[in-house]
């Protein structure tokens, strides 16, 4: 989607991030939310109810659900078919290790659901030093059980970093046994992902062997995360450049999309949480008043990065994404510090 | 898909639809698919239920944007040319479909 349609400003977001608890069964070293126990003041059933129908009147076209680990949430398979049922779509993103049968049979009832199952390395070793010990066999079993039901798609979800880079063929084949899709996330240093950055992050020959190896896997998906990698189509500087990154060419952050915390907090997406980004509370505003009045969203509707401005690939990529800026760079209107032209040019 | 000024249409399942400044939103959950309705003429294009045909819908959205200007032979015939290639570039993408393949599908 070209960014002169969201620089308009959109009547809606495309899509809402709602991290339904900060509960989680994990601990993972990345975690963008800094989950584990579960916060006072999280939303109760009727506060849920009330923001979903907010969502639905506004024309929100599908919500995004995360935490926390939702499967935590009791209530949280009400919630998803209230959603439905009011004919919002959603997906969600679970490490499975509380999908059992029954759950899985409840999912494969509810129409218009896309299911992540997270999994950050092709085997126990890779991945339960990122995720947790029994994190591996947990989401390998929640693929069987969910493989089976008749759920809208499956996804399996994967942030990169250079301990799995070497693995996505296997990743790949994992999810396709499972007749499930492949969902590659860029990794940010947001959350716990701060403290882990400097040990996960990808390097510029990294970035580009994943731009090679998405553009031969297209039908692997990444969740609008990796539009930085447009550069290299953009500008033809990297040989044998092969072709656009399907989703967004810009950062969506407060222009096409919000991230809503278990507690109510509205920020400009799931990467920047923190409390200078907050646009308000859904318990003092409602979402659809906070995204045509908040300050924080227009600013972040204005933002221009100056240093790429007469780059080739600036329309392409919008220079980067703005939680890797502000938490990397100190600025939102910084260039994304991984922009892989520089390499592309050496 | 290629339709005919006597075919009639509608929006094909699955697909949601949402007005915008610029025109308009499409967006399929299954697929996830995402299509700019580029101007409000494309809109106005989607207002239909499945009861009007492609030269039906082309004509009231001409008038319509017309208004009551006096507007030249050549350029409302060139619109309605515009017209009939936007509605074509939506049921290549999928976002409608001819009513008798919806009635098949």
């Amino acid at each position: 989607m070209e960014a002169k349609y969201l620089a308009q400003g959109l009547v809606a977001p495309i899509t809402v991030t709602w991290e339904v608890t900060y509960a989680c069964n994990l601990r993972c070293a990345h975690c963008l939310s800094d989950s584990g126990p579960k916060r006072a003041g999280e939303l109760d059933g009727d506060e849920a109810r009330a923001l979903i129908d907010d969502l639905a009147a506004m024309g929100v076209f599908y919500i995004n659900i995360g935490g926390g680990e939702p499967f935590v949430r009791p209530d949280f398979l009400d919630l998803l078919e209230y959603a439905t049922q009011r004919g919002l779509p959603c997906q969600f993103s679970t490490n499975g290790m509380l999908v059992d049968e029954e759950r899985a049979r409840r999912l494969g009832s509810i129409g218009d659901v896309r299911v992540q199952v997270s999994l950050d390395g092709a085997d126990r070793e890779t991945n339960d030093l990122i995720r947790g010990r029994g994190s591996y066999d947990g989401a390998l079993r929640a693929l069987d059980l969910l493989s089976r039901q008749p759920i809208d798609e499956l996804w399996l979800n994967t942030v990169v970093t250079r301990k799995n880079l070497d693995q996505l063929d296997r990743l790949y084949a994992i999810a396709r046994e499972h007749g499930a899709r492949l969902r590659l996330a860029r990794l940010r240093p947001s959350g716990r992902g701060r403290a882990s950055w400097e040990a996960l992050h990808l390097g510029p020959e990294e970035h580009r062997a994943v731009y090679q190896w998405l553009t031969a896997h297209p039908d692997v998906t990444t969740g609008d995360s990796y539009f930085i990698l447009n550069a290299l189509a953009a500008t033809g500087a990297m040989s044998g450049a092969a072709g656009w990154l399907h989703g967004f060419n810009v950062c969506g952050a407060g222009r096409a999309t919000c991230c809503i915390t278990p507690t109510g907090e509205v920020y400009p997406c799931a990467f920047l949480l923190g409390t200078e980004w907050s646009a308000g509370n859904i318990r003092k505003m409602p979402l659809s008043q906070m995204w045509e009045t908040s300050p924080v969203f227009a600013g972040f509707r204005r933002t221009q990065i100056g240093e790429c401005q007469g780059c080739p690939a600036y329309a392409h990529c919008g220079g980067g994404c703005r939680a890797v800026s502000y938490y990397v760079a100190g600025s939102i209107a910084a260039k994304d510090p991984e922009c892989v032209l520089p390499l592309a040019r050496a | 898909m290629e339709l005919a000024p006597e075919d009639r249409y509608q929006i094909a399942p699955g697909w949601r639809i949402r007005r915008e400044a610029f025109g308009g939103l499409a967006y399929h959950h299954r697929t996830g698919r995402l299509v700019v309705l580029s101007s409000p003429l494309v809109w106005a294009l989607l207002q239909n239920d499945g009861t009007a045909t492609v030269a039906e819908m082309v004509e009231k959205v001409v008038a319509e944007a017309r208004g009551t200007r006096a507007v030249a032979a050549e350029t409302l015939a060139r619109a309605r040319e515009r017209l009939l290639v936007l509605l074509s570039d939506l049921a290549n993408k999928g976002v409608i479909t001819r009513c008798e393949d919806a009635a098949r599908d």
